[in-house]
């Protein structure tokens, strides 16, 4: 439990407040990136560093931001996407909550390294006390100047505001985002143009997650070396684990990179509740394929996930134990994304309703042999064929599931009774 | 060329202008994806996935709808992978899709249904009940009415969202909304208020499959049934081009024929649903004749014995200036032409005019000056090229809702801005485009004020009488000083006590803007245009030259006669001035209707009974026809030939889908068979015989070029020499009349925008849409009244009072009311006084 970055003062009360986050060296990498570096060069830095996006697909951040266009004569603006929603991840809202500051100082830092003079802080609806956070931390930090017209005297100016979104979770997909900050319906956009060339009203858009913000003024506070030190070789710092699930200790652990799933569950998460044996494992948030009780041998970052056939995603890890119906667990999920659904796409729109159909009438005993088959196969004409990932993310958990636990769903085909007796540890 | 791109599609190569999609080029190149949520003037989605097509090295399949084509592309559009994908796609879009296609009135021309045939799979694998969206438990079949016109299944929707899109890109509204998420969602109004956009009915033509339907063709008849005729919509200058879907003697319905140039694939509503007039069972079914004071039905042979007989005897009696024709706008070229012919050379009068709602009758004089604009038309589709318009004294989305929608795409490219001055507010200025209201017939201050602030002089004066703030008007002319600006001036501009200096104020403010300006005059009528041309007014012969001895002289020639009336004739007010007081022998109406629309009704009353012998010629019975001698069926467009020369300056013409219903007549036969009663030894088997003796008229007189022959109709090429534009210099503002404390309101009146004076009323649905004659009012008004919406008011004017329902709109100028005259029971024009230019009313609540 040592080396914590982001969670370092995350006990410390009062840390929400601006006069103690200072206390605890706050704001300092700000004055630094404002005074030692020029934009081109922050952006280089974080390259160097090696951070990658936090929200979910893993893209390098540095990279991203030299994606945007120079010497364009269009504003370019930057999303902070704390619209979490991810079944299983609860890491930004306790960012959030407890240290606003250190997202803050992340953005006017990102805000400052892409030549950005607005950015929205994307929050989801039902975040109500993050959003009463956020605002309050902003009001601080430009009462001390952190904000505002000429930051500590550097010249560059910067408004943050909060766009509270109304809960619906295809809003933290990043172009549905930026629809739903415009004024119209969540429906994603096709891509390309990608968000980086022609993103919110037409114009370079940066769109980041609140891990992956909140970890630069660490960056720059230590160097790009130091962080790239930590984890992996190619999944470098620490990452919140969202620990939840049929496990002792749920919660958010703070650890490197690289971190396998057994120590995870077994130390940080205390184990399986009631000595329960551990059936099964999902990684990174529901939408990423499952993992067998016999596969947590795994190291907990992007490439040896990837290996595994799965994906570390938001790092949201759901423990199941040896008590739950897959099959009811997989229903719950595919009814979740059912709901989410935009309506955009057909592939999604109709598959996610139909597999959910399936679902329930193999639940209440009507399925048939062929229905497995069927499942599987309605799962795999999703997967690619829709506009933004909510597709993939309803269909993979299906594919998953089905491959990895084939008989129990044969078995409730065939007439057996669904396995297990205790629910899902979703509700 | 570096703004192109070469990719390969099916192993062949094709090259697109960069920025094209991949399905852009698939179609150069002839090659078919099916699609469902394309459309060529809407911004891509890729909502349905239907596009699917295979990229070499691109991870997915990829929407080709919306993916621009890159160079060194490599497409596969029938590989095994992007097949499965589609049959996918249309799988799932089955699979909650009912199979009511037995039921449904789009089965048959089914975009669904085809793709299905074509790429779709063979059996459901889907054993669930389908979901449904009921609205409302009452209907059956799961639909419900959006709106007045148009019905809405929600369980067929495929969800491509272009009936959305249509309202919201192309017609600027936001009437019409997508509610809810995933496979909840819903199409829907706003909460308690129906679907009525002025383009709804475009969402139905547009809709793929049956979820959008429209009242008027619903559970009516099986497409596939339906014979298409192409024709030309007649119920605004727009000319839109349409397919009308009949079968027999009944038209069904109206849709576009997609000219690119003139509607883009749309239509308004009045033209959509109101042309269905022409299917109504009200219309006149045969000839009648007053007998014993009554009108009884006749045959044809004997009421033009009648009509012919009386005619002769009053020209015997009155000479022949004492017979006036009144015509209509909507009258094609060949039935002008002939009308012209058979009043000057048969009958031997100069007495003709088309008009008969407007108070201030254009000169001879004016309407050359209006001609001449026209050396210069500007095509609608070339609207975007202007920085600014400049829209004075018309309500564009009324008088020409096509051309509106131009001015809504060069305005929504950013592009163009968009400046309309009128005495209200229209639905058009709710958009982004400056407005300003001046005056009821402040038209003429407000233009001299435009022009004294370009011009640098002191516009206080005028502006004071337009009733507009000066500072307003001095940032108009600082906005379109040295812009290239479009013109356009409305009806209001020479339908005007002052409409000659109007134009001659246009003229001098056109030439002060930037280099390129143009006027450019949106006719309000399928064929103004046509009739100011062909002779249809006392002062211009067929040809469009002036009536004088030299271009006389040249008829002659032509008609092979010796000599036509001299110039001088009447235009509608002189005639029916003149007839009121007797002076009249007989009158000829020809789908005009003066008691119903000429804005003074005592007059146009007494004008009909005074006259000596009247005769009508017309669809519907109309208040005139009621009055006259003789009524002669007049078959409507469907069923009749010829061509029209829309406000844009194009030539069309059309072909008659069936021959005309019960015993009426195309105006070309019944003209030509009263004037060979009356002595003509011409003949003619058809209109396109007429338009060839029009076309060698034309050639001798050199005014039209008819020739330029063009995709969709013919842009005319029109010559016509430069009148002498009056000095400005001693132009002073007249400030108007004001209120008195017994009348103060001011009384405006005009077309409303379903409805075409009397005739789309008696369409189906339109009655929907717009029930009945209400008096506008704008709330700070009413307010003051203690008046609230709905309650029954009073009307008086001077002349008279009319009893109506109240309604609020905000739009109207304070200090005004406004009355729609399309409603013939409502006989607005009994309030008028063609001896005063503003009416003044009270209004009392009952």
């Amino acid at each position: 439990m040592t080396n914590k970055i982001l969670f370092k003062y995350i006990d410390h009360p009062d840390q929400d407040k601006i006069a103690t986050y200072i206390e605890n060296g706050g704001y300092l990498a700000l004055r630094k990136a404002l005074k030692e570096f020029k934009p081109e060069e922050l952006v280089e830095l974080i390259k160097k560093s090696g951070l990658r996006g936090r929200g979910g697909a893993g893209f390098p951040t540095g990279l991203k931001w030299s994606f945007l266009p120079k010497n364009m004569n269009k504003p370019i603006y930057l999303i902070i996407n704390a619209d979490e929603s991810e079944p299983g991840t609860f890491k930004d809202r306790q960012l959030m909550e407890y240290n606003p500051h250190q997202l803050l100082e992340g953005t006017i830092i990102a805000a400052y390294a892409i030549k950005c003079h607005l950015v929205f802080i994307y929050i989801r609806g039902e975040f109500a006390y993050c959003a009463q956070q956020i605002s309050r931390a902003i009001q601080e930090a430009s009462s001390h100047g952190f904000v505002g017209k000429n930051i500590l005297g550097s010249g560059f100016d910067l408004d943050i505001h909060i766009y509270r979104g109304g809960g619906a979770y295809i809003c933290g997909e990043e172009t549905s985002l930026m629809e739903s900050i415009e004024g119209r319906r969540a429906l994603s956009r096709q891509k390309p143009p990608f968000p980086a060339i022609e993103g919110l009203w037409a114009c370079p858009t940066i769109i980041n997650n609140v891990e992956t913000i909140s970890n630069i003024p660490h960056i720059i506070n230590n160097g790009a070396e130091w962080f790239a030190s930590i984890g992996m070789a190619k999944s470098v710092g620490t990452k919140i684990y969202c620990l939840s699930g049929h496990v002792k200790r749920p919660g958010n652990y703070e650890l490197p990179m690289g971190v396998s799933l057994r120590e995870l569950i077994y130390e940080y998460g205390g184990g399986i509740i009631d000595d329960y044996a551990l059936k099964a494992v999902i990684p990174g948030g529901s939408s990423v394929p499952i993992l067998r009780a016999d596969e947590i041998d795994v190291k907990m970052d992007f490439e040896s996930l990837a290996e595994k056939g799965s994906m570390l995603g938001s790092a949201g890890v759901i423990v199941m134990h040896d008590g739950t119906c897959m099959v009811a667990a997989l229903q719950k999920l595919v009814k979740f994304y059912e709901h989410e659904s935009c309506g955009k796409c057909s592939p999604c729109r109709e598959g996610t309703n139909w597999m959910n159909k399936i679902l329930k009438r193999m639940l209440a005993g009507e399925g048939r042999p062929e229905d497995v088959d069927l499942l599987y196969d309605v799962a795999s004409n999703i997967i690619g064929n829709t506009v933004c990932p909510l597709g993939d993310a309803a269909a993979m958990p299906v594919m998953s599931f089905i491959r990895k636990f084939r008989d129990e769903f044969d078995n409730i085909c065939g007439g057996g009774k669904p396995y297990g007796t205790i629910s899902f540890p979703f509700r | 060329m570096p703004d192109q791109v070469k990719l390969k599609i099916e192993d062949r190569d094709v090259t697109v202008d960069k920025g094209q999609t991949i399905l852009d080029a698939a179609l150069k190149l002839g090659i078919i994806v099916p699609t469902f949520c394309w459309d060529p003037r809407l911004k891509p989605i890729a909502a349905c996935r239907m596009c699917l097509v295979e990229v070499e090295k691109a991870p997915k399949l990829v929407p080709s709808c919306a993916v621009p084509a890159i160079e060194g592309m490599v497409v596969k559009v029938f590989s095994e992978k992007a097949i499965r994908g589609r049959k996918a796609v249309l799988e799932f879009i089955l699979s909650n899709h009912p199979l009511d296609c037995p039921t449904c009135d789009k089965g048959g021309e089914c975009i669904l249904q085809d793709h299905t045939f074509n790429h779709g799979p063979t059996g459901s694998r889907t054993i669930e009940p389908r979901n449904r969206t009921i609205f409302d438990e009452k209907y059956k079949f799961d639909d419900f009415p959006l709106g007045p016109v148009i019905w809405l299944n929600m369980n067929r929707c495929i969800f491509c969202f272009k009936c959305t899109r249509i309202i919201k890109e192309i017609a600027g509204d936001d009437d019409l909304g997508a509610f809810n998420r995933g496979y909840h969602t819903i199409l829907h109004g706003h909460k308690n208020r129906p679907f009525r956009s002025e383009f709804s009915g475009n969402t139905v033509e547009n809709c793929p499959v049956g979820a959008l339907v429209a009242n008027s063709f619903r559970y009516k008849v099986r497409s596939w049934l339906l014979k298409k005729t192409p024709s030309v919509c007649h119920l605004c200058g727009d000319g839109c081009n349409i397919t009308l879907w009949h079968q027999g003697q009944k038209l069904f319905r109206i849709y576009s024929r997609w000219n690119r140039n003139v509607d883009n694939g749309l239509l308004c509503d009045r033209g959509r649903f109101g042309g269905l007039y022409a299917d109504s069972d009200r219309r006149l079914r045969n000839p009648k004749i007053r007998r014993e004071g009554k009108l009884i039905d006749t045959t044809w042979e004997e009421a033009l014995d009648f009509v012919a007989g009386n005619l002769e005897s009053i020209r015997a009696k009155f000479t022949a200036a004492g017979i006036g024709v009144i015509g209509n706008e909507m009258l094609s070229n060949e039935e002008t032409y002939l009308l012209s012919r058979i009043a000057r050379r048969v009958i031997g009068t100069n007495n003709i005019d088309f008009r008969f709602e407007d108070k201030f009758t254009p000169s001879t004089d004016l309407n050359l000056k209006l001609l001449y604009f026209l050396v210069k038309r500007i095509p609608f589709s070339k609207f975007g090229e202007f920085r600014n318009h400049l829209i004075i004294g018309t309500d564009t989305e009324v008088t020409h809702p096509i051309m509106t929608l131009w001015l809504k795409r060069a305005i929504s490219s950013g592009r163009s801005k968009c400046y309309a001055a009128y005495h209200r507010k229209t639905d058009f200025t709710l958009h982004p485009v400056e407005s300003i209201e001046y005056f009821p017939q402040g038209e003429y201050n407000f233009l001299l004020a435009l022009y004294s602030a370009l011009k640098g002089k002191s516009i206080d004066e005028s502006a004071l009488a337009s009733g507009v703030a000066s500072t307003l008007i001095q940032r108009w002319a600082e906005l379109l000083k040295g812009s290239k600006t479009l013109l356009l001036a409305g009806e209001a501009l020479y339908n005007n006590p002052r409409g000659s200096e109007n134009i001659d104020l246009l003229k001098a403010i056109c030439d002060l803007l930037g280099e390129g300006s143009v006027i450019n005059i949106p006719y309000d009528g399928s064929n103004y245009l046509g009739n100011l041309l062909w002779g249809a007014t006392p002062g211009i012969l067929p040809g469009g030259s002036q009536n004088d001895e030299e271009n006389r002289s040249i008829i002659c020639k032509e008609w092979k006669c010796d000599n036509l009336p001299e110039a001088g004739g009447m235009d509608t007010s002189q005639m029916l001035t003149a007839a009121s007081e007797g002076k009249m022998g007989a009158l000829i109406f020809f789908g005009s209707d003066p008691v119903g629309f000429y804005p003074d009704r005592e007059i146009a009353t007494k004008a009909v009974q005074n006259a000596s012998f009247k005769v009508a010629c017309e669809t519907f019975l109309t208040e005139t026809g009621k009055l006259c001698d003789a009524v002669l069926p007049l078959a409507p467009f469907p069923e009749c030939s010829g061509s029209l020369i829309s406000s844009e300056g194009r030539l069309q013409f059309f072909e008659k889908a069936f021959d005309p219903a019960y015993s009426s007549a195309e105006g070309w036969r019944i003209i030509l068979r009263l004037a060979q009663r009356l002595g003509f030894e011409g003949d003619y088997s058809s209109p396109s015989e007429i338009w060839s003796e029009m076309a060698s008229i034309a050639d001798k007189c050199g005014k039209v070029d008819y020739k330029q022959s063009q995709y969709g109709g013919q842009f005319l090429k029109m010559d016509f020499a430069a009148r002498a534009f009056s000095n400005l210099d001693g132009f002073q503002s007249s400030p108007l009349p004001s209120p008195t404390a017994e009348f103060p309101m001011i009384l405006t009146y005009g077309a409303s925008v379903y409805q075409k004076r009397n005739l789309t009323a008696y369409a189906e649905s339109m009655d929907k849409i717009d029930p009945g004659p209400k008096l506008y009012i704008n709330p700070d008004n009413a307010a003051k009244m203690k008046l609230y919406e709905g309650d029954t008011v009073r009307v008086s004017s001077t002349k008279g009072s009319l009893t109506m329902k109240s309604a609020f709109d905000y739009r109207i100028r304070p200090g005004t009311v406004f009355i729609p005259t399309n409603f013939q029971e409502a006989e607005f024009n009994s309030l008028l006084s063609s001896k005063s230019d503003l009416t003044f009313v009270k209004i009392e609540r009952l």
